[in-house]
């Protein structure tokens, strides 16, 4: 079934979200296109539009394999994974950012960490253990990580040291098919 | 007139088709009478069936007038008291255990409370007969007693509780009580046992049974009943067993609610009044601009004063001329030294 998440379900989600993209979490809850709000369907949170929640919820469980934009899923340890699907909207409101090199593109589109050999550039300030969104020179999010190290860090470090942990890319598209929705 | 007892005794003893009860054999056998046993040591003659039932029955003859002799000294002739027995004999079970103790008999053990026997049968008043205490046909029994079908009120009763009703539900707390203890009883005797040998699977299971009890009644026993009790690592989930209800998908009202929950999330995850809360790196970051700021002063500060100055021109410069002029003294000292 078809569900609104609790109030701990919540808190987990929005923690992990915050990671990225902070209190623009506000502009997600509050649209002025549209009422849009957060299911829970199979460990899976949904983004969707209460219109569309209302068709969802009308289909059996079995045969609902999705709706509206995935965000993530619950593991079985209740804890939350971002997938590589929100990654429209993180990139809208990411707060940090990474730009690659286009030799590092690929690397990171294989599941690759990011290093310090093929950063473009890097937001001014971050901090360690961030989220941030990996986008290349063109200003195309290709995925999402975590810095490994702080920006004032970052440019002591080695060229083959890494700055940011992978987290998801849009590789994943091909790589994981069957199992991404 | 003297009777000869010994020619009558011969007499009948000849006479008689039963063999006599006196055998004329030397007793040497060696007796457990508790075990009712006899050992008789002498080597056997002959082999043959003759004089083996011969000696048998010679044997058992001695062992049963060593009874007989019992019984001539105990009071009662009712039966033969048999002395402890004294031939140590291998038990075929093992000992059992005891049994352990209920929460009442250990209580009533300690304080010396004694079990009164009662009769089976009690008065009953109704019938002006003997019944049992319990069971068919018993005597005062409140289902078949006439004499309860009116329950007068007392002066504080309102008459909004069923006096019939409130006297079974206290039947039925009572017999859930009764229950409940009995359970306890024979958990504790479980868990008793189980740690005195931890062999079976089954009081395995019931220690598990035990335990998982017991936790569940100690997550609810701090004065906050375990509303703001801390969760330790691995410990079972205070409403495990209890079905989790979720709000629908779709109905206007839970919409609503689901709308607010959210909300107060997101206001409580970033508060309105931002000033308040304080970005640790930020803050970290401006303390140290402001320390390089005042260094770099201090610098600047220190560099003018070392180039030759007029005395006495502001309060700072004159601070600079002293502290530069300390430090020109000590290394005139050291150089005195040399």
């Amino acid at each position: 079934m078809v569900r609104p998440l609790t109030e701990e379900e919540l808190k987990i989600f929005f923690a992990k979200l915050a990671k990225y993209i902070g209190h623009a979490i506000k502009q997600l809850v509050d649209r002025p296109d549209g009422k849009y709000c957060f299911r829970l369907h199979r460990d899976r949170v949904y983004y969707v539009s209460e219109q569309q929640v209302k068709v969802a919820a009308a289909l059996p469980r079995e045969q609902l394999l999705g709706m509206g934009c995935t965000f993530g899923k619950f593991t079985k340890t209740k804890k939350f994974r971002l997938h590589v699907t929100c990654l429209d909207y993180i990139a809208q409101h990411a707060q940090y950012k990474v730009w690659l090199k286009p030799a590092a593109e690929q690397s990171f589109l294989y599941g690759n960490h990011v290093l310090k050999a093929g950063l473009g550039r890097i937001t001014e300030d971050t901090p360690q253990y961030q989220g941030v969104v990996i986008l290349n020179m063109a200003d195309v999010p290709l995925g999402f990580g975590t810095t490994a190290k702080s920006t004032a860090e970052v440019r002591k470090l080695e060229p083959q040291g890494v700055v940011a942990f992978h987290q998801a890319d849009v590789g994943e598209y091909l790589r994981d098919e069957e199992t991404l929705c | 007139m003297a009777l000869d007892v010994q020619a009558l005794l011969a007499a009948k003893a000849s006479g008689s088709s039963r063999p006599s009860i006196r055998v004329e054999k030397e007793d040497d056998l060696t007796y457990d009478l508790g075990l009712l046993y006899a050992f008789d040591p002498s080597p056997l003659g002959a082999a043959d069936a003759e004089s083996l039932l011969g000696c048998a029955r010679d044997n058992m003859q001695l062992l049963s007038n060593k009874l007989y002799e019992l019984l001539h000294a105990a009071h009662d002739k009712g039966a033969i008291p048999l002395p402890p027995p004294q031939f140590p004999l291998p038990r075929e079970k093992p000992v059992p255990e005891a049994v352990p103790l209920t929460r009442w008999e250990r209580f009533a053990k300690e304080k010396g409370i004694v079990k009164k026997k009662r009769s089976k049968m009690v008065w009953d008043e109704a019938t002006q007969l003997w019944a049992p205490r319990y069971g068919f046909g018993r005597a005062n029994n409140p289902k078949e007693s006439t004499s309860d079908w009116l329950v007068e009120a007392k002066p504080g009763d309102d008459g909004s509780v069923d006096p019939f009703e409130a006297k079974a539900d206290e039947r039925k707390m009572r017999l859930s009580k009764q229950k409940k203890q009995e359970e306890r009883n024979r958990l504790e005797a479980a868990h008793a046992a189980s740690s005195r040998s931890s062999a079976i699977n089954l009081q395995k299971d019931e220690r598990r049974q035990y335990l998982s009890h017991s936790i569940a009644a100690a997550q609810v026993s701090t004065a906050s009943a375990g509303r703001f009790d801390k969760t330790v690592a691995n410990e079972p989930s205070k409403n495990k067993g209890k079905r989790q209800h979720y709000e629908t998908a779709t109905s206007s009202d839970d919409l609503r609610r689901d709308a607010q929950r959210t909300a107060s999330v997101v206001s409580k995850m970033f508060p309105e009044n931002k000033g308040l809360a304080i970005n640790r790196e930020v803050a970290a970051r401006e303390t140290r601009k402001a320390a390089e700021e005042t260094n770099r002063r201090a610098k600047t500060a220190s560099a003018k004063s070392k180039a030759p100055s007029k005395p006495g021109k502001t309060k700072a410069a004159k601070g600079a001329i002293v502290k530069s002029g300390k430090g020109k003294g000590m290394k005139g000292k050291g150089k005195g030294k040399k």
